[in-house]
């Protein structure tokens, strides 16, 4: 077992001292004996190493990329930035100060809040910037 | 040693130490993963020495030794450990073992001298106390080594391991590993007067 080069032949390392065995293997029991204890572990694992369920989280996951890639190439109608953008102007157009004034809706005005924190600055560029559509987007913003 | 070839590797060659364990310690292993207990008293009879040595010589400290020899049998005790995998579970444990002492190593309060603490890495066997005066000798030589080649030295004249198999433990390459050893014994040789 020693290489030929080995200067100390006829010596051995130390053994491990006595009481070491029985320390070891209460500890080792110990650890078991609370791990085993420990369900959530044994269930996660469980989990974990479950080949049915990694396989349905892998459909899933292919499904969920499917639909996203379908959706992208087909264009579903209204979802353009365009489109979207468009819509917001012709809110704030059918919007004026004299109308929030009268209007006590809160739905009406939780809908405007929604729209104008979605896009305002582009609804600004949309108005070309003009006084009147500038003054309606002024005035929402005190009111809201 | 130096016409010692590095072809003289044992490339994958099992060591003759396995021979007679390999068998028993893969049982013990398959026994303690169905949740036999027992096994860890077998485990200990079959690897106590060699994992307390390999400790040893790493951290140069009995009591740290010991640590690190509890320390493998808790993580070993872990019923969510999947022993059934471990293809070879004497390097596995050694590995354990190794990475132990390191922590122990790792966690000891910087500056703080070990000179008082350092154990000897030898000992003469009982029916021979000629040895005494050999043996602390012998462990002034091998605390003069570094960690590293000295737990080289230890898998290698103590654990008979193959180069191959003592990279894959102290995760170094094989050809490190041997280089390691041969230039650990050239030292030991050399401090003794042996070689030049």
């Amino acid at each position: 077992m020693r290489s030929s080069q080995w200067p100390f032949s006829g010596l051995e390392p130390p053994e491990p001292p006595g009481d070491l065995r029985e320390r070891v293997l209460t500890a080792a029991r110990v650890a078991r004996a609370a791990d085993e204890g420990r369900a959530p572990v044994e269930w996660t694992l469980r989990l974990w190493r479950s080949r049915e369920l990694w396989l349905a989280w892998a459909v899933g996951m292919v499904f969920l990329l499917g639909v996203n890639a379908w959706l992208s190439m087909s264009g579903v109608p209204g979802s353009s930035r365009a489109e979207v953008t468009g819509a917001i102007a012709t809110t704030v157009e059918a919007t004026s100060p004299s109308w929030l004034a009268e209007s006590g809706s809160s739905w009406k005005l939780f809908e405007v809040q929604r729209i104008l924190t979605a896009d305002s600055s582009s609804l600004v560029e949309r108005s070309g910037g003009s006084d009147n559509h500038i003054e309606t987007y002024l005035a929402l913003r005190e009111v809201l | 040693m130096a016409g010692e070839s590095l072809m003289e590797l044992e490339l994958g060659a099992p060591s003759p130490v396995d021979a007679p364990l390999a068998p028993t310690l893969r049982s013990s292993f398959d026994r303690l993963a169905s949740g036999d207990s027992a096994a860890l008293e077998e485990i200990y009879g079959l690897l106590s020495r060699e994992l307390y040595g390999l400790a040893l010589w790493r951290t140069g400290n009995a009591s740290e030794a010991e640590d690190a020899v509890q320390e493998v049998f808790v993580r070993l005790a872990d019923p969510n450990l999947d022993l059934r995998r471990v293809r070879d579970p004497r390097a596995y444990l050694l590995t354990m073992a190794r990475r132990a002492a390191v922590d122990r190593l790792r966690s000891r309060p910087r500056g703080e001298s070990l000179e008082d603490r350092v154990a000897d890495f030898l000992a003469a066997p009982e029916e021979d106390p000629s040895l005494v005066v050999d043996a602390a000798a012998a462990s002034k030589w091998l605390k003069r080594l570094g960690e590293a080649q000295r737990e080289v030295l230890f898998l290698r004249e103590y654990a008979g391991l193959s180069f191959r198999r003592i990279g894959a433990v102290t995760g170094v390459s094989t050809f490190t590993a041997a280089s390691r050893h041969r230039l650990a014994i050239r030292k030991l040789r050399k401090w003794m007067g042996v070689e030049k």
